[in-house]
């Protein structure tokens, strides 16, 4: 049992975690030096106050479970500004979408536009359902409306089958 | 070998943990003695202490050793500690032989003790089996060249050359820019007595200028250097400044006259030059330079002003580059350090401003003899700036670009942010973010207490990116981790101190000399922390930044060690070389010619004698890497105390 | 010149941003690139990397694979999002024997060999490298005389070194007569990844990225990426509206832009599906 603790919620830190989301990370958050340049540039923080500088503290210590099942990790706008900048190059936004990817195993909360993308790829393997677009004049038009060529589009059942078997086993 | 039966002494050492925490070194002794020719095998732990050394001693006059066998650290470390245990043992010190089984097997094996062990006995084995065919040796005096020639003409440069002038060496100093100064000449102030750069420094420029065991060769560059058996020949190119320097007094009437402005160098790109120049008015020399690339005469054969109006007839169009062929003893190299280009940093990517500038330019516009007259004034439009921000760690300690801390950025940013203090008033917001505060060495501390007492406003936190406006101001934004607030500060100026690299032109230099080159591009020193002065390369030594960014005070320092060796060595006047050198048996050579095709240091070649073409080695270059007795197709060439019996009984033992 | 790759259009495209496909597939032509369409189309798995960074690897792959399959060396993803993820997912895959076996596995499944990929080039890559800002210079035949905000949007700017992808997205404008200077919120997201988690903040990220552009003074934003497209042009009037009102700013693809100056008709470029003000720029 870790001698590390936190008193302001007694949890200790999870290293069996931390070891599972390693392979999927660029570096282990443990190479921050903690400057919070992620954090001085990220997208995210004006509007929803996302530290990723702490978020990586957090998981250096091993301090995982409340990241997983908190709100901000699903308020990363993914715009990589900090994955370009960070000195250690230890890419905090690939850390918060390891973290949303153990959420996603342990059946937490998602929210509603990235489930419903999800659905939609399963469904037709594309992430939106093609609808015509409008023009100018008000008029909705279809690709083949505008002389662009039919495509075959959507996954085959064993590339759904193969997806199905990553995502579950996640 | 002497007609007598070896008598071997096999000494393990503990060395602490380092070797006993792995290998079993009791056993392996156990298991030496047993070996033929062994006459006594022990262990001890620190043999390389006052005690090792007298037990060592003691068995070899107790039991008539004529072979030691030390088993220990890296011959790196200890031969030569090992070598003068023997001598005052009464035998010759190429007797010894030495079994690494710390850096060979203790450290990297430290996993596996067992198999560790059968290694390191198996070291041991081999080390005896050469042992037996070792033959006394002695060690050769290589007489040298009693100069010494100083690469860069910096603060490092100069206080080497002055301390070796000073102990009577005769000295060549070579700089590639038309005044020696270096980076230090750019500078202010120095922290953290905020002495002035140049009221310190200048004196020393013309105290090199006026030595007269000094040569200065400025706007000169080194183009070849040879080894030879004094030490060193050194081809120099000094360039045409096309201004006689005998007869220029350095008035400067020429620079007035020139129509032609560059931006200029000493002054980061902020301010201008005439085609014909002299970087700053401290110059040493105090001699004018014309620029060929943009003198309106060299390019266009139009003006010649400068030559009309000089007082002292001092232009010569007609000057050729010429070349010098320096002897000396050692090289001292002192070439500085660049700037790293933060352009290429994604968060500086695309950004547009002018008033966005480096330390290295902040500090010309502070200084009294830059650009503006050592005011601070922003460089869109000259005025005042009303607040500042100083950004560390630009390009450093970052796996993007520097992985290294550059040393010096905080001390630089606390300089610069009191000065600013000094010279905009209290009424200035100055601003410095940094990753982290390292004001180490002496009264740096208390200089970032002054500091913070002046109201300047330390952020602990890393700004992402700088954005201009359009009215021209600069935006950036910080996490601030001591209030855990977002903060945008607004400035007139941003200053960022840029990460320090190598010079430019220092890999062409190092392969020149054949001086390594450390992962980070700078020089490497003989061992990192009890040779810094000196590198691999007898002969050669280093001083200052070359070797890794540093202040002035761990240059100076630096450049005086560097000095000390190099006139150790020079005023000697010999150099004691080891014995490990190829020695050619004229019965079986025929002259063929392939050591000499092999050799890099042209040590060897083929000669005539007495009618017959025969290899002949010379002893002052040769450095014993073997290379010839390698090519050499009938044995004739053997490099002494490497010879292939000795070689191959190692290696019997350990194909076993 | 004359020169054939492989295409993958991507969700965005496929799903009606015809706009996209329109002048793309028109310039390509007026410059000499014979588009040839992937046969087999999907996502490419960018948005499932917030569920399963193995499975988003694995769809990306399967595109790269299955245009190796098709005989071609190289596969053109104009969407910046479709690009970045395919060069993101080979550098994950590498980083654990594990991963790579799983989706190995995954890709054999469907008889595709993980190790035959083609190599995923930009719209960068086609306009700057393969054409080249000679050719479109030639190629030009009206001068639009426009002082343009580019916005390379976070996917392309990030998928390589940003001053390189700055320097060469200017290069590309100024060939066709384009000047595209630096401005403040020239890096900046317009929130089209955020979209999916949270639609409000997203908004307020795309207003005040238009903000910056007519703050500067530039007569419209330049984009890439369809995600970047569909924030800053189709939901244009929200975003402003988030944040706190401000002038309507034209939003045209690089694309629709390069068109105009080659000469093409605003029609075959889509432009009608263009919802901000393009006719301020269009001729």
């Amino acid at each position: 049992m870790s001698g590390l603790t936190d008193l302001m919620t007694m949890a200790k830190p999870n290293e069996e975690l931390k070891r599972k989301l390693a392979p999927l990370l660029a570096k282990l958050p443990d190479a921050c030096l903690q400057c919070a340049r992620c954090t001085s540039g990220c997208t995210a923080f004006r509007l929803l106050e996302l530290k990723p500088h702490e978020i990586v503290a957090c998981a250096r210590l091993g301090f995982l479970d409340e990241l997983v099942s908190s709100k901000a990790i699903w308020d990363c706008a993914l715009c990589l500004k900090c994955v370009e900048r960070c000195p250690q190059g230890v890419a905090p936004a690939e850390l918060i979408l390891a973290l949303r990817n153990e959420a996603a195993a342990r059946e937490l909360e998602v929210p509603e536009g990235l489930s419903t993308v999800l659905m939609s790829i399963m469904e037709r393997g594309l992430a939106f359902a093609p609808r015509k677009a409008v023009a100018r004049d008000g008029r909705a038009y279809g690709r083949e409306d505008v002389g662009l060529p039919a495509l075959e589009v959507g996954l085959s059942e064993a590339a759904m089958m193969a997806l199905m078997e990553l995502m579950g086993g996640a | 070998m002497g007609g007598e039966e070896p008598r071997v002494g096999v000494f393990v050492c503990h060395c602490g943990f380092n070797i006993a925490g792995v290998v079993d070194v009791a056993r392996v002794a156990e298991l030496a003695a047993e070996l033929p020719s062994v006459v006594v095998a022990e262990h001890y732990p620190y043999m390389c202490s006052e005690p090792g050394q007298a037990l060592i001693i003691e068995r070899v006059r107790e039991h008539k050793l004529n072979r030691v066998v030390v088993a220990a650290c890296s011959p790196a470390m200890h031969e030569p500690t090992f070598r003068a245990v023997l001598q005052r043992a009464g035998l010759n010190p190429y007797l010894l032989e030495m079994a690494n089984i710390r850096e060979h097997c203790s450290w990297p094996h430290a996993h596996e003790p067992g198999k560790a062990t059968e290694k390191a006995f198996k070291l041991v084995e081999m080390a005896v089996a050469k042992a037996r065919l070792l033959e006394p040796l002695e060690p050769r005096e290589v007489p040298i060249e009693r100069a010494a020639l100083v690469i860069g003409g910096g603060i490092a440069g100069i206080t080497a050359a002055l301390d070796l002038a000073d102990a009577g060496v005769r000295t060549y100093l070579v700089e590639r820019a038309p005044s020696i100064g270096g980076k230090m000449a750019m500078l202010d102030k120095t922290f953290p007595t905020l002495d002035c750069a140049a009221c310190i420094l200048t004196p020393k420029m013309v105290a090199v200028a006026r030595h007269p065991n000094i040569e200065l060769l400025a706007y000169s560059e080194v183009k070849e250097v040879r080894r030879t058996e004094g030490g060193f020949e050194v081809r120099v190119l000094k360039k045409a400044r096309y201004v006689d320097e005998e007869r220029c007094t350095g008035c400067g009437a020429c620079m007035e006259k020139c129509p032609i402005k560059v931006p200029s160098e000493f002054d980061q790109g902020l301010g201008y030059r005439k085609a014909i120049y002299m970087p700053f008015p401290q110059a040493v020399p105090r001699v004018a330079t014309i620029d060929p690339e943009h003198c309106l005469y060299l390019t266009k054969g139009k003006c010649r002003v400068c030559e009309r109006f000089c007082p002292a007839g001092a232009i010569d169009f007609s000057q050729q580059d010429r070349e010098l062929l320096l002897k000396v003893g050692a090289i001292v190299v002192a070439t500085g350090m660049g700037l790293l280009d933060h352009r290429h940093l994604s968060e500086y990517a695309g950004l547009d401003s002018p008033n966005v500038i480096t330390h290295l330019q902040l500090e010309r516009l502070l200084s009294s003899s830059g650009p503006t007259g050592g005011r601070v004034l922003r460089p869109s439009d000259g005025r005042e700036p009303r607040s500042v921000a100083i950004i560390t760690c630009v390009g450093s300690r970052d796996e993007r670009a520097n992985r290294y801390c550059c040393r010096i950025g905080c001390g630089v940013a606390v300089k610069q942010a009191v000065l600013l203090r000094e010279r905009l008033g209290p009424g200035a917001e100055i601003y410095v973010c940094f990753m982290d505060m390292r004001t180490y060495g002496r009264g740096l501390e208390e200089f970032y207490a002054k500091a913070r007492e002046e109201g300047i406003k330390f952020i602990r936190g890393s700004p992402a990116e700088v954005e201009a406006l359009p009215d021209g101001r600069l935006r950036l934004a910080v996490y601030d981790q001591s209030t855990g607030k977002l903060l945008e500060i607004l400035a007139d100026l941003v200053v960022l101190v840029v990460g320090l690299t190598p010079p430019s032109g220092l890999a062409e230099l190092a392969a020149m000399l054949k001086v390594p080159v450390g992962p980070d591009g700078f020089l490497l020193e003989a061992h990192p922390k009890l040779r810094p002065a000196e590198t691999p390369i007898r002969g050669i030594f280093i001083a200052g930044a070359c070797q890794g960014p540093k202040d002035i005070v761990e240059t100076t320092a630096h450049a005086s060690a560097a000095a000390m060796k190099a006139a150790s060595m020079l005023l000697k006047g010999y150099l004691t070389a080891e014995p490990f050198t190829a020695v050619v048996d004229e019965e079986r050579c025929r002259g063929c010619g392939r050591c000499e095709e092999a050799c890099e240091y042209g040590a060897i070649s083929v000669v005539e004698r007495d009618g017959r073409l025969i290899a002949r080695v010379n002893e002052a270059l040769c450095e014993g890497c073997g290379a010839c007795a390698v090519r050499c197709p009938t044995g004739a060439v053997r490099v002494r105390g490497f010879k292939p019996e000795q070689i191959l009984a190692q290696v019997a033992v350990a194909a076993r | 010149m004359e020169a054939e790759i492989a295409v993958f259009w991507g969700c965005r495209a496929l799903s009606g941003d015809l706009a996209l496909e329109l002048s793309t597939r028109v310039v390509m032509e007026a410059l000499g690139v014979r588009l040839s369409d992937l046969r087999r189309q999907a996502c490419c798995g960018e948005p499932l990397r917030s569920f399963s960074i193995p499975a988003s690897c694995y769809l990306a792959l399967r595109m790269l694979a299955l245009a190796a399959e098709e005989g071609h060396e190289e596969l053109f993803v104009p969407c910046s999002k479709g690009y970045y993820m395919m060069k993101w997912s080979q550098e994950v895959l590498a980083r654990q024997e594990g991963l790579r076996e799983a989706v190995k596995k995954a890709l054999a499944s469907e008889g595709l060999d993980m190790a035959k990929l083609a190599r995923p080039l930009s719209i960068l890559d086609v306009l700057g490298g393969l054409v080249g800002p000679e050719a479109i210079k030639g190629a030009v035949e009206r001068e639009l005389g426009l002082k343009a905000a580019m916005h390379p949007g976070c996917y392309l700017l990030r998928s390589g070194e940003a001053y390189r992808v700055l320097e060469d997205l200017k290069a590309v404008l100024a060939a066709a007569g384009i000047e595209a200077p630096y401005y403040a919120g020239l890096v900046d997201c317009c929130g089209g990844t955020l979209e999916l988690t949270r639609p409000d903040a997203a908004l307020t990220l795309a207003g005040s990225k238009l903000k910056s552009a007519a703050e500067a003074g530039l007569s419209c934003i330049i984009v890439t990426c369809p995600t970047c497209f569909a924030m800053l042009d189709g939901r244009q009037e929200e975003a402003l509206a988030a944040a706190g009102g401000g002038k309507q700013v034209p939003v045209l693809y690089l694309t629709q832009i390069l068109g105009l100056a080659l000469g093409i008709e605003p029609r075959e470029l889509g432009l009608p599906f263009n919802r901000s003000p393009v006719e301020e720029v269009s001729p």
